[in-house]
């Protein structure tokens, strides 16, 4: 009997030693994650390779699950905050491809730059834009751990009939807002009505747009922006287009012409005698939202006029790998059958970040959910309500 | 002299051709206007192959529902990234009633 506890004992306090608990295990993956990722990015030789063993080294070091309860238990943990550092460092690292000058005739060398990635996918854009990675393939534990919100300043331009101010515009907000969140908030992406002004100028309700006249666009949001650097400035107008955003890498971002423009009839609850009443769902700000945080159109491929035949959607399209390839849009129905590619899949006509109507616009991916949160890493930090 | 007219008047040929101008892409079609929104008088053309383009200016004898019309404009597709539309915005050079 003694000699039982006598090796007993001993046993059980070296496996009390040993054995980790789940917080341990999960501090532990997360450190090895973060050191295996500093040590590529580190890398002279990662750093001069070619695209695609960027990629693949980088897709390889994927962090092994930790079960979302327990990363909720370590996220004050020094470890895990270092981590999210180094994410939102190597972000900081994509940069635009020297010498890419179009989709078409991309060369692969052109993409031999210093700089880290870790999607699957080549994350290529016009040379006016910045980068940021496509969501094959890539789970970085940045995109599940922080939160977003952003604040909208609602401004309404009427004409002196009052066109643009009539009915309840104070509901029809508070239903845009509602269907705003209802679309985002799988992704942690919430908005929230900051303040709603009604000014009355015939010219700026009927011209003040990129496509009509960017002077009387300029004067209008200079003269009634707030706060642009942190809040998202919409304004609904006339405009001959349903509505207009600004890309987050654009030089703009922070200033005045950091702005959506609506059409104030697209606006949720909109009227069924405008076109054909296709467009009363409240879904042109959804669309606007998502160029605002990063997202290019399902059919993007260096045409935005896309039954073009230079358009190359098919081959490139909006960076995005779970939205199936798209070459044209289309202003009627919901065909689900439509297939302008021969790449795999249907055309996804029920994307958001598509032209048809608002009556088919019904979803977002995950991918597209990913691009999202990456692209307010990078770019719109400042929405992140549990910065690190 | 004569050759350089030749090369210039050859250059704006091949530019037509591929219907480009340096801010935009020319469209030469015909369709019918149709009322885009009663309340600010606004329209839209829509041609026979479904393509629908909103005139930016519209002349008010072209502003009647229905209205058959053959048409050349440009539109500005530097403008047209980040939008969402309901038809091509297209400034209208010619126009006329079929």
């Amino acid at each position: 009997m003694r000699s039982l506890v006598t090796i007993l004992v001993p046993a059980l306090i070296l496996g009390g030693c040993t054995s980790r608990t789940p917080r341990e295990k999960a501090i532990k993956k997360v450190e090895d994650y973060d050191q295996a990722i500093k040590k590529d990015a580190n890398s002279p030789a990662l750093r001069a390779a070619d695209s695609t063993t960027i990629n693949f080294k980088f897709d390889s070091l994927e962090m092994q699950s930790i079960p979302q309860q327990t990363l909720r238990e370590i996220a004050d943990e020094a470890s895990f905050k270092n981590l999210l550092t180094t994410e939102k460092e190597l972000l900081s690292h994509w940069e635009k491809i020297p010498g890419f000058k179009s989709y078409a005739n991309l060369q692969i060398t052109d993409t031999t730059s210093p700089v880290i990635r870790r999607c699957g996918a080549f994350d290529r854009a016009p040379d006016d834009a910045e980068r940021v990675p496509a969501a094959r393939g890539m789970r970085s534990i940045s995109l599940d751990f922080y939160k977003y919100e952003v604040p909208v300043a609602f401004h309404i331009i009427a004409n002196r009939k009052g066109e643009g101010n009539k009915g309840d515009m104070n509901q029809r907000i508070a239903d845009q807002i509602a269907i705003l969140n209802s679309h985002y908030s799988k992704f942690n992406i919430s908005f929230k009505l900051v303040s709603t002004d009604v000014t009355t100028n015939d010219s700026w309700f009927n011209t003040a747009t990129k496509a009509v006249s960017l002077s009387a666009l300029k004067e209008m949001t200079k003269t009634l922006s707030k706060n642009p650097e942190k809040v998202l400035n919409v304004y609904t107008t006339n405009s001959p287009v349903l509505g207009e955003s600004t890309f987050p890498w654009e030089s703009d971002k922070g200033t005045s012409m950091d702005y959506i423009a609506i059409n104030y009839n697209t606006l949720a609850g909109g009227p069924g005698t405008f076109i054909g009443g296709k467009y009363t769902g409240g879904k042109t700000l959804v669309h606007e939202a998502g160029h605002f945080l990063g997202l290019w159109h399902t059919f993007e491929g260096g045409s935005a006029y896309c039954n073009s035949t230079a358009n190359n959607g098919c081959g490139i399209g909006d960076q995005v790998d779970d939205t199936p390839p798209q070459k044209i849009c289309y202003f009627d129905g919901c065909d689900l059958n439509a297939d302008s590619c021969p790449t795999p899949g249907n055309d996804p006509v029920k994307n958001f970040m598509g032209y048809n109507p608002d009556n088919c616009m019904t979803e977002f991916t995950n991918g597209q959910g990913d691009r999202m949160k990456l692209t307010i890493i990078k770019y719109r930090y400042y929405l992140v309500t549990n910065p690190i | 002299m004569k050759a350089m007219v030749s090369i210039m008047l050859l250059s704006i040929g091949l530019a037509s051709l591929h219907g480009q101008k340096p801010h935009g892409l020319v469209v030469k079609d015909s369709g019918k206007i149709c009322l885009a929104d009663p309340v600010n008088e606004t329209y839209m053309i829509r041609t026979r192959n479904n393509r629908i383009y909103l005139p930016l200016t519209l002349d008010k004898k072209f502003r009647q529902n229905g209205l058959k019309v053959t048409f050349e404009g440009t539109i500005d597709t530097a403008s047209l990234k980040n939008v969402r539309l309901a038809g091509f915005p297209i400034t209208i050079e010619k126009m006329k009633k079929q």
